[in-house]
């Protein structure tokens, strides 16, 4: 019996490709497999009906703290990077004019 | 001033990545089933994804590559941790599903009704009772709408693979929401 469920898996791939034609074609006169479709389609249906209810806001508390560690790994990051040409010449300037 | 490469990068993943916040935090509190922990997921993801966002292949599609990354540091660092995994009696709910299949819903408009009947908390914890493996593909699929090839590369299983639990995901579903109907008083038996 088992195997003869799993045998339908066709139905949930035809109808995510969108070819309930193809479906209806292929379960004509088999009412275990109508059957099979009307409910695989229905149950898939009410998902996608209720894909806005199904997703959840984010916290605005996590929103701003993945902000925070983004901008804390691009603060680190900038730190680790050489500094540039005209920062090197001011850096210069500035250990000169200090007499260091 | 001109900005450097790491201001562009940050404003580059800002506009790339995080418009894919909400639907990273869903799948989350559905696969972890705790809403701290679904944030920690998130959170852990999301930095990552920035700290290896000069490797990401820019033109390919960001919102498969921020959920690849949260699924591995699921299965690395919360599954893990979990302390007791999925138990579920799958036949005691495929017997259950083969009984609304075979005997008790009689007409298809029955069967419509059971479906569009359900109120969203008896849906959003039907899809939270599945076990973990149904529960992946069904929500990446019906939910986020990804293609059987993307979800087989994130949970790295072959696509007949992604077919035979989606199909039986949704059997399992077809027969929580049944019980739910049942349990309100709707009657799936005889006409009304």
């Amino acid at each position: 019996m088992k195997d003869s469920l799993d045998s339908f898996e066709w139905i949930s791939e035809m109808l995510d490709n969108h070819q309930e034609h193809l479906i209806a074609e292929k379960v004509c006169g088999n009412a275990l497999a109508e059957r099979e479709a009307r409910i695989i389609s229905a149950t898939r249906g009410v998902l996608r009906s209720r894909q806005a209810a199904l997703r959840m806001q984010v916290p605005v508390s996590l929103e701003r703290s993945i902000r925070m560690g983004i901008a804390a790994e691009a603060s680190a990051r900038r730190a680790q990077l050489p500094a540039r040409p005209h920062d090197q010449g001011r850096l210069r300037r500035y250990l000169r004019v200090a007499g260091l | 001033m001109s900005d450097s490469p790491n201001d562009e990068l940050r404003r580059e993943f800002e506009l790339e990545a995080m418009p894919h916040m909400s639907a990273l935090y869903s799948f989350a509190v559905r696969l972890t089933r705790d809403p701290d922990d679904a944030a920690d997921l998130v959170q852990e993801t999301f930095l990552k994804a920035f700290r290896f966002f000069d490797k990401f292949e820019r033109g390919t599609n960001c919102k498969a590559w921020l959920f690849r990354i949260l699924k591995n540091s699921y299965i690395n660092t919360f599954r893990r941790s979990s302390k007791a995994p999925d138990t579920v009696e799958y036949d005691v709910i495929e017997e259950f599903y083969e009984t609304i299949r075979d005997s008790s819903v009689e007409t298809s408009v029955l069967e419509e009704q059971v479906f569009t009947n359900a109120l969203d908390d008896e849906v959003a914890e039907a899809v939270s009772s599945l076990p973990e493996e149904f529960r992946t593909v069904v929500i990446l699929c019906d939910i986020e709408g990804f293609t059987y090839e993307e979800i087989a590369e994130f949970i790295d299983c072959p696509i007949g693979t992604v077919r035979s639990r989606l199909h039986r995901a949704r059997k399992l579903l077809a027969a929580k929401l049944a019980g739910y109907a049942t349990a309100r008083g709707f009657s799936t038996g005889e006409s009304e």
